[in-house]
């Protein structure tokens, strides 16, 4: 638990309008510092725009830093594999692939092309999408958005990962299939041991699956806490700003109902 | 052939906020569509809408168009890209008054003002074209745009799906002030009973094209009959410190190329019994507040 998995120091990441380097740049992230152990759920919130994403980006390798550095721990000479989920599982599925090569595909690529076409069915029947053999053979246009993002869980999972990063993987789904997804995360979380980072701007989803929370702004993390401490007694004014919208003008509203 | 909605009876009082709420799939843009009768070719409908006492369902195209916009304001799902990318905002807002109203250019402008300043959108953003502007802006500006001839009624369609949290509260904040203060009814459709219920009178709700259960605001969110309510509101996450696990609603949504026997939610139902798997509940209407055996 208390092993750290990828450190990030003093990242800063600054997009350039242009071809010219010349041009006044737009600091998408400035000066971030945070550190993922291992099974740990980090919760990240911020605002659009507030480098969520970009962060993202970064430790998955698409993006090339300005300035900073980002270190994976190393295990026997391995380092720590990391996969994504998105945000839009209407997208982020091939239309032309079926659910088996979906999930077969990136555990190919990290073999050098060799199949093990024995290991999906397992990975299905993990995330909830069970009987396997069932869903082996569809497409993602035969499936609802819950089975997607499931299936989106599926390939991440095959190639048994260290960390996941999941960007906005509930806010495209409804409120009641977006719990379960967040209590496959749970699940994983707690079974396989996979550190997960969680990127939301919901903070009642991020509240719900994380240990610890960071909270961004305008690139900055303004506050990172353990998620008591987050909820319970937050210092940033911005963090309480996203506590009371996340409650609304009634507060009671949401505490009155009964599970 | 899919039978998208089935026996749907719905009302929309004067000066009134009513909630639709449903999954995806359970045929609430379908409802909006066919209620602005652009529900596209292939569709046949039965049975009649009627909008400040006239029946709409059978008028003609030409008489549609003048109704929408004028009296029936629209803000469609997706709100962000519903605004056209090659004009401004200020032409988008005098081509809907060029539409419909005879008005002097000057005149239109100080219309066009006072509609963006009530949304909050600077004077300066005018000339703004729709990417210029944030997520929020988009919707404030859509928003602006469905008010700007003060129409009766007004349909909006997932108002803050897609949305940051801290900005779907402004929002939804922003349609009450906004209805409330022109008088305008408003039927508003989501999937997020816990967002939108604060600023309803009345919610509907609707599960695989019918309407299982229709409250006032506080008959549904205290006092839920229908199994289904019980469980969206039970899934909903609440912040908390100390998490307990929150469960959501098992099985996947109703497929509209189905037709069950029974009872449209027997699969997922936690209460179910034998008549629920034969027989049909008797549906929502005024006496009966719930479409579930177990209640009348």
């Amino acid at each position: 638990m208390s092993e750290e998995l990828v450190r990030i120091s003093g990242i800063s990441k600054v997009f350039y309008k242009g071809i010219f380097f010349k041009s006044d740049g737009f600091k998408a992230l400035d000066g971030v510092t945070l550190s993922i152990k291992r099974g740990e759920i980090l919760g990240v919130i911020g605002e659009s725009g507030s480098g969520k994403t970009t962060l993202s980006k970064l430790i998955l390798g698409l993006l090339k830093p300005t300035s900073g550095i980002i270190a994976f721990a190393e295990e026997y000479g391995k380092r720590p594999s990391v996969q994504a989920i998105f945000q839009d599982p209407y997208d982020s599925l091939s239309h032309n692939m079926s659910v088996e090569d979906i999930v077969a595909e990136p555990y190919a690529i990290m073999h050098k092309g060799r199949h093990d076409m024995a290991r999906i069915p397992g990975a299905l029947a993990s995330v909830g999408l069970t009987p396997a053999e069932e869903y082996l053979h569809k497409y993602p246009h035969e499936l609802s958005g819950g089975q997607r993002q499931r299936v989106a869980i599926a390939r991440a999972i095959i190639t048994e990962p260290d960390l996941i990063i999941a960007d906005e993987p509930i806010s495209m789904l409804d409120a009641s299939i977006g719990v379960d997804i967040l209590n496959l995360i749970l699940d994983l979380n707690e079974r396989l041991g996979i550190a997960f980072m969680f990127i939301t701007h919901d903070i009642a989803a991020a509240a719900y699956v994380s240990h610890n929370i960071a909270v961004m702004k305008d690139g900055r993390i303004v506050e990172y806490g353990p998620r008591k401490k987050i909820i319970e007694s937050c210092e940033h004014p911005y963090t309480r700003s996203l506590l009371k919208a996340a409650c609304g003008p009634c507060p009671d509203l949401r505490l009155s109902v009964k599970a | 052939m899919h039978h998208v909605l089935k026996n749907v009876s719905l009302s929309v009082g004067y000066g009134e906020i009513v909630g639709l709420i449903g999954e995806s799939g359970s045929g609430k843009s379908t409802l909006a569509l066919t209620v602005l009768g652009i529900s596209g070719r292939g569709r046949s409908m039965s049975g009649d809408i009627r909008f400040m006492g006239k029946s709409i369902s059978c008028i003609g195209g030409e008489e549609m168009r003048r109704l929408r916009g004028r009296h029936i304001g629209f803000i469609p799902q997706s709100a962000m890209n519903a605004l056209d990318p090659l004009v401004t905002v200020k032409k988008q807002f005098l081509e809907t008054i060029d539409a419909h109203l005879k008005m002097s250019q000057h005149d239109a402008l100080e219309l066009v003002r006072r509609s963006l300043s009530s949304v909050g959108i600077d004077w300066a953003q005018a000339n703004s074209f729709p990417y210029e502007l944030s997520g929020g802006q988009r919707q404030r500006v859509m928003i602006a745009l469905s008010m700007l001839l003060s129409p009766e009624l007004i349909i909006a369609d997932e108002p803050t799906t897609a949305l940051d949290a801290a900005i779907q509260s402004h929002i939804v904040q922003l349609l009450n002030d906004v209805a409330r203060k022109n008088d305008s009814s408003m039927l508003v459709i989501s999937h997020d009973l816990h967002t939108i219920s604060r600023i309803c009178d009345r919610i509907y709700i609707m599960y695989a094209g019918r309407i299982v259960e229709h409250g006032t605001r506080d008959e549904i969110i205290e006092n839920p009959l229908h199994p289904y309510t019980k469980k969206l509101l039970s899934s909903c996450l609440r912040v908390m410190a100390e998490p307990a696990r929150v469960y959501g609603i098992p099985g996947s949504p109703p497929s509209t190329l189905k037709e069950y026997s029974g009872c449209d939610f027997y699969e997922r139902c936690e209460e179910r019994s034998d008549i629920c798997r034969i027989e049909k509940p008797p549906g929502c209407n005024s006496k009966i507040k719930a479409s579930c055996h177990k209640r009348g």
